[in-house]
């Protein structure tokens, strides 16, 4: 009743929805015009909005530079410091916040940069005064800062607001004031940090005292834009409704007659999903929900399946849609559907049918694994960390998701497959497996050998796996729960497996794409670049802004001008020069490219104008470009721009990684530490990147490899006795032949398990993960769970190792942390140490200048490291950094105390920019009264450790999940060997309470079990011999107690009739004149003795009878499933199937049970190894057919079957099926054979439901 | 003798028209080296381009390409994979109009230069496209594509 009504309810939502579609459709275009008239209205509500927002923030961020000042302040009061140092000291460590401290004009406290000298602040404080917070601007970053005062001490704090350069890398931490916000608001927001605003339409900014600090011009989208916005959003709504209603729609259609076939009901869900998944295809709703990554076609797309796989998201929910529908075939296929009814030739076209979609689903399986590896620029393997950003562990789980809907596609074509060949085959499940493991296996090799779709190796895993699985499914008489598990962590092996295949192909490849790298660009790709980066500077309305000052840092100002040009996004040498009127150099960026500065390539040119001015070196292999610079007409200065080709370097070698854009080659799945590039010139090594030096032999031997039409060819290069795969590639330009030759040795390219363990702990955590939900979600039945002992001692098993286990990779983790620090700081002391000494030779001995010892240093050592004086910079190897401020010119504050005050020599401290941390040592020295620091840090020189932190988690992860799935698996092999016998022994005494006492359990155990069980056995046989001999007895002793009251009960009457005819006799004899009235009363007399006779007679009839019925209401579905429950663990396997949970009649829940043990008890002594209970409740009765795969009956003897004292068993009573036959008369039912034959029975009970 | 039924003639007239036409264009390909092949590769990249429609020239894409664009994006992807970047970037940057400045089809590396201009959440902005083709089993592909 609420079942229909629910129904009803579908529909009726359903038809609203689509009803509400239309509404929308007619009411929108005037909700759309009145959304234009009032658009400027909007607007300015959205721009209130916006000045809200980030006027909260400037006073959040006001409040903590009070707070923090405060502090400082009270630090001060307290203390009472009297040395520099002391006040050093007191500062807090805060790595948001910097902290500047001045005493008499001389900074004497920072926790980070020295971000203002003391003239400036000097001015700040006229300016702004104390404890008001205003804009701070460097020419990197903005601040918000504050001035404080205690006593003579000046505290300047400052947050970083803004940054004005951008930088495409993994280590750049971005920070803008109003990027968030253009996107929210759908604006384009510029912010401007002066007090006074030029700009018109723009939002004041003002600090907690209410003077304008700042303001943000917005400047906005155009009003059809947000009109046509609107329009979508209004389309959004109305698909969505659309979706709605189909899918309740589908939901009330499920529910039709129409659907009573479950062949039926598996198409239409089918259908149904396919509906569904496409109609979420058409909405984008990754966009809505904020799942902007998961929607990006960078991390995953591919054009299969119309676009349903577009992205990480989009091909999560196709492989959701799929896994229900392989889901709801395997269940329907495993449960449902009946193969035996079909005709012979239905069934060889199904067997077929489901060997040709098990090829073609390692086909397709196979096909999409490898696109995953290929159209994605995730790096599954290659990224040692575990969890490598989300977008990564999300495919991880498509990837698991995947390799679970194969396992359930194939298991169920295996399945399939198996059930049709065994009616063709009289052989046993195994044999059958066995023969068509084997075919399938010939099939997948073929298909392997033909269209080489992945290797000989995994199709034969999948096929072992496939079948294995298949087989498991239906002999191992386990719970779904542990099946679950099984499916899923095959599923995950199997996917990974192959995951990883791919990936050595994709390795394998990447040489061929690294070659392209190296070759990709040429001078009209430089030109280009170039034209552009004077174009851009040209319009830099901020540089144009800024150059009419004179104090700026114009190192910076290069760099932010480069950060911004396309020259940024490679990573060939350039250079930006800023050049005033007077063609004097201001100020210069130079990246991966060092040379002088010369005005004489223009002059030789002797143009009139130099707007963008370009000329090619063919010499030197540079083009120069440059542009002059103009404010309101007025020439302000030149920016020279310098490009070099051919300075290719791979991103190992890169000592700029801070500022470096994304390397492509970064982005390829092979590591670039264990590339070999060989460059050919004009037939000799020109240029190489490896450490691997190649002998005279081995040079012909690359060069000598026969190229193909396309100047290309992969090739086998031994090298070092070790054999290499090379991708060669020919290229001829003007300077004569190039080959590039790209390498790796095969054994790196091999699969390995170490990468296989990192996703596969990925997915035992997702699975956990899953049962955990699953555990959560049924947390109800938590009450009818009882720990087993199976549950107890696995437990134990697993408490008792695992623990260790943990405990040690704990252990194993610090210990490898604290080495790898130690060999970190080693070889920094050590640098610094060889630092020092050349240092200090060269000192005593040379003439050359203090600058010049530091640079030679850093050329001869090949050693980065920079000197302070006291606390200030006086010299870096990578002075670029500190040039532009990217990098703070004052010593590290620990360092300096630690070095200054505590007398310590030497001090490694960890230090960090954007989002890069790095060990740096400071190493006390003097020589000559010069008194010196040496920095050494790991930022700037790469050390190889054995094995990184990352690296060693993955290692340590890896080999211990390894550990704990070895020990989950022995420990459940182990409990279910001690408990299986118990377990066997439990159910065994259920049945015998249940009355079987045909039960006898099979033991392969030995000792005390066996034992037990042979105990069990023969006290089973013999109970059941004592019963039937007790039967005997008790039956002969109620015929002789029955005939004893038999004939006492006969004798009653016969007494009375006897005197009665005596006395008439005597009449008769007498010739009594009372004959008749005698006669008449002796008549009588003997008619009642015979109605009391014949009433002993129905009494004793009554007697004999079957025992009495007790009637009530019973779920048969339940019956049959527990009685099905005592045979589990026979070697018979028996089903119950319904299209129903709930199927209730009025019948004897005992007698009814006893009824199905019968008829499975039948069918075990006719050999049957499979038997099905397929339950159907139709209107007016219930309809039950019993079907196994035993040799069936004889036809001589089956009109005798149901006959009392009839059967064919040595050791039966006759009496089963007779006893089933009248139980069932009783309860308005009837059984009969439907079909007999060597291939099985199917016996057929129909019961009425009005009993 | 029968009579040839003069309807199949127009027929076997366009089918010679036809099959002469792909002789003369593969001679063009052969003969004339690899500048028209170039030319239509690049037409369709313009195309493409202008209209925001991959698909003219999608099939034209290297096995990897390399593809930078405005939106930050730079790397190689699968010719599957470059299909829907380049789309997903064109639905952000909506194309209102393309113009090859620049174009060389006869040296080793063919290439070309255009301006594309676009919109993007109602402002307009402008940008510099550089496109080069290399050689991939005997055919001219797009092995770079950068729009910044």
């Amino acid at each position: 009743m609420f079942t229909s009504k629910l129904n009803r309810a579908y529909l009726i939502i359903s038809m609203l929805a689509l009803s509400l579609v239309l509404i929308i459709r007619i009411a929108s275009p005037s909700f759309i015009n009145s959304y234009s008239d009032n658009w400027s209205n909007s607007f300015k509500e959205k721009k209130l909005e916006i000045e809200r927002i980030i006027q909260a923030r400037i006073d959040k961020e006001e409040a903590s530079l009070a707070k923090i000042s405060q502090k400082i302040k009270e630090e001060i009061s307290k203390a009472n410091p009297v040395y520099d140092e002391d006040y050093l000291e007191l500062i807090p460590s805060n790595k948001k916040i910097s902290i500047n401290l001045f005493k008499s004009n001389r900074l004497i406290g920072w926790n980070a940069k020295e971000l203002i000298n003391s003239n400036k602040l000097t001015q700040l404080l006229f300016k702004w005064g104390v404890g008001k917070a205003f804009f701070y601007e460097t020419p990197l970053v903005v601040y918000l800062s504050m001035v404080s005062e205690i006593d003579s001490i000046l505290i300047f704090t400052s947050i970083p607001i803004h940054k004005n350069y951008f930088l495409k890398n993994s280590f750049y931490q971005s920070l803008s004031l109003t990027d968030a916000l253009d996107k929210e608001f759908n604006v384009s927001l510029l912010p401007n940090f002066d007090m006074h605003s030029e700009t018109t339409n723009y939002l004041k900014i003002k600090n907690k005292s209410g003077i304008e600090i700042g303001s943000v011009s917005v400047s906005k989208s155009s009003k059809e834009t947000d009109v046509q916005k609107l329009k979508d959003k209004i389309a959004l709504i109305q698909s969505i409704l659309v979706i709605i209603s189909i899918l309740l729609f589908l939901l009330w259609l499920s529910s039709r007659k129409v659907f009573e076939y479950d062949i039926l009901k598996l198409v239409h869900f089918i259908i149904s999903a396919v509906i569904v998944r496409g109609s979420f295809a058409l909405l984008n709703i990754g966009e809505y929900l904020g799942f902007a990554d998961l929607i990006n076609p960078i991390y995953f797309s591919s054009p299969f399946l119309l676009g349903l796989t577009k992205s990480p998201l989009e091909l999560f929910l196709t492989v959701v849609t799929i896994l229900a529908i392989s889901y709801k075939m395997f269940i329907y296929f495993t449960e449902r559907a009946n193969l035996n009814k079909l005709n012979n030739a239905m069934k060889s076209f199904l067997g077929v049918l489901f060997l040709f979609l098990l090829l073609l689903l390692y086909n397709g399986f196979t096909s999409a694994i490898k696109s995953i590896i290929f159209d994605s620029s995730i790096l599954y393997f290659k990224d040692a960390s575990l969890f490598s950003g989300y977008q990564t562990v999300f495919m991880y789980l498509n990837v698991l998701l995947i390799g679970l809907s194969t396992i359930l596609f194939s298991t169920t074509f295996v399945l399939g497959f198996v059930n049709v060949i065994t009616q063709f085959i009289k052989k046993n499940i195994k044999g059958v497996f066995f023969l068509l493991f084997f075919v399938a296996t010939v099939f997948f090799l073929l298909d392997e050998m033909f269209y080489s779709k992945s290797s000989f190796l995994l199709s034969l895993v999948f096929s072992v796996l496939v079948f294995g699985l298949s087989y498991y499914w239906i002999s191992i008489k386990s719970g779904h729960f542990q099946k679950i598990i099984v499916l899923l962590f095959s599923s995950s092996i199997l996917s990974i497996s192959f995951l990883n295949y791919f990936n050595t192909e994709l390795e394998t490849n990447s040489l061929k794409t690294i070659a392209n790298e190296l070759t990709r660009s040429n001078i009209n790709l430089y030109q280009y670049y170039l034209v552009n980066a004077l174009e851009e500077i040209k319009e830099n309305i901020f540089f144009t802004k800024k150059i009419k000052s004179k104090k700026i840092n114009f190192d910076a100002e290069a760099f932010l001008l480069w950060t911004n040009t396309t020259l940024s996004k490679e990573f060939g040498g350039s250079i930006v020069n800023i050049i005033d009127r007077d063609k004097n150099l201001l100020g210069k960026f130079e990246y991966n490219y060092h040379t002088k500065f010369s005005w004489t390539w223009i002059d030789k040119i002797n143009k009139t104008t130099l707007d963008n001015l370009v000329k090619t070196d063919e010499l030197n292999k540079t083009i120069k470009g440059i542009t002059p610079i103009f404010n309101r007409d007025s020439l302000v200065c030149y920016v020279e721009v310098v490009v070099l080709g051919d300075t290719y370097k791979l991103p190992t070698e890169n000592k700029e990684k801070l500022i470096s854009h994304i390397n492509p080659i970064k982005k390829i799945s092979i590591n670039a530490d264990l590339l070999k590039v060989y460059d050919f010139r004009n037939n000799k090594l020109s240029n190489y990147f490896t450490n691997v030096f190649l002998t005279n032999k081995e040079k012909e031997t690359i060069k000598s490899v026969p190229l193909t039409q396309n100047n290309d060819r992969w090739a086998n290069v031994i090298i070092n006795g070790e054999r290499n795969i090379f991708y060669l590639k020919k290229i001829k330009n003007k300077e004569g032949d190039r080959l590039l030759a790209v390498g790796l040795s095969s054994k790196d390219i091999t699969w390995n398990l170490f990468d296989f363990f990192k996703v596969f702990f990925v997915h035992s955590i997702m699975i956990l993960f899953a049962m955990l939900v699953y555990l959560l979600v049924n947390y109800k039945k938590w009450r009818t769970i009882k720990i087993s002992f199976k549950t107890k001692i696995l437990v134990s098993l697993l408490l008792v190792s695992i623990l260790p286990l943990i405990f040690l990779a704990t252990y194993f983790k610090n210990i490898s942390d604290n080495k790898n620090k130690s060999a970190i700081n080693y070889k920094l002391g050590k640098h610094a140490d060889k630092v020092e000494e050349y240092i200090n030779t060269y000192f005593s001995t040379s003439t050359l200048s203090n600058h010049d010892i530091y640079d030679k240093a850093t050329r001869d050592l090949e050693i980065n490291f920079s000197i302070y004086e006291g606390k200030n910079l006086i010299y870096s190897s990578e002075g670029n950094y500190y040039k532009i401020e990217f990098l703070p010119l004052l010593l590290n504050p620990n360092a300096y105390l630690a070095l200054n005050r505590y007398g310590m020599q030497e001090i490694v401290v960890e230090e960090s920019i954007e989002k890069y941390s790095f060990n740096s040592l400071y190493h006390k020295c003097s020589v000559s009264d010069f008194n010196y620091i040496i920095n050494v840090n790991d930022l700037f020189n790469n050390y190889q450790l054995p094995m990184t932190g990352i690296e060693l988690n993955v290692f340590l992860f890896g080999t211990y999940s390894l550990a704990i799935i070895m020990i989950v698996l022995l420990s459940t092999l182990l409990a279910n060997q001690i408990s299986s016998p118990i377990e066997k022994l439990t159910k065994a005494t259920r049945s015998v309470a249940n009355g079987d006492m045909d039960i006898q359990l099979q033991s392969v155990e030995s000792g005390e079990i066996k034992e037990l069980v042979n105990g069990f056995n023969l006290m089973v046989r013999q109970l059941k011999k004592n019963q039937i001999e007790l039967a005997e007895v008790e039956r002969e002793s109620a015929w002789r107690e029955m005939a004893k009251q038999v004939a006492h009960e006969i004798k009653n009457p016969l007494t009375p009739m006897k005197l009665a005819i005596q006395h008439l006799v005597a009449a008769h004899n007498d010739k009594s004149m009372k004959y008749d009235s005698i006669f008449k009363k002796v008549t009588t007399t003997i008619i009642n003795q015979i109605d009391t006779l014949k009433n002993i007679a129905s009494e004793f009839s009554n007697f004999a009878k079957m025992p009495s019925i007790k009637l009530e209401e019973i779920n048969i579905i339940d019956v049959a499933n527990k009685t099905a429950d005592l045979f589990i663990e026979e070697k018979c396997s028996v089903k119950v199937i319904s299209d129903k949970e709930v199927v209730v009649i009025k019948s004897d829940n005992e007698q009814f049970q006893r009824m199905i043990i019968n008829l499975i008890r039948n069918s075990i002594q006719a050999s049957a190894n499979e038997i099905e209970i397929d339950i159907k409740d139709n209107v007016d009765k219930v309809v039950l057919l019993v079907s196994d795969n035993g040799s069936g009956i004889d036809e001589e003897v089956l009109p005798n079957i149901f006959e009392e004292n009839f059967t064919t068993k040595k050791t039966g009573s006759g009496l089963g099926l007779a006893l089933t036959r009248r139980f069932l008369n009783y309860t308005n039912g009837k059984i009969a054979i439907k079909e007999t034959s060597v291939n099985g029975t199917v016996i057929k009970i129909e019961i009425e439901k009005n009993v | 003798m029968k009579k040839i039924n003069i309807k199949i003639l127009p027929l076997i007239f366009i089918l010679l028209l036809s099959l002469s036409a792909d002789v003369l264009w593969s001679q063009e390909i052969v003969d004339g080296g690899t500048g028209n092949e170039v030319k239509v590769i690049l037409l369709k990249i313009g195309n493409g381009i202008r209209t925001g429609a991959i698909r003219e020239f999608s099939d034209e894409l290297m096995e990897e390409t390399y593809i930078s664009l405005e939106s930050g994006v730079s790397a190689y992807f699968s010719a599957n994979q470059s299909f829907y970047v380049l789309k997903d970037f064109f639905q952000h940057f909506r194309p209102t109009g393309f113009k090859m400045i620049k174009k060389s089809t006869s040296s080793e590396t063919p290439f070309a230069v255009g301006q594309l201009t676009y919109n993007k959440n109602g402002i307009r902005g402008e940008s510099q496209v550089f496109i080069t083709l290399k050689l991939e089993n005997n055919k001219w592909k797009i092995s770079q594509l950068i729009i910044n």
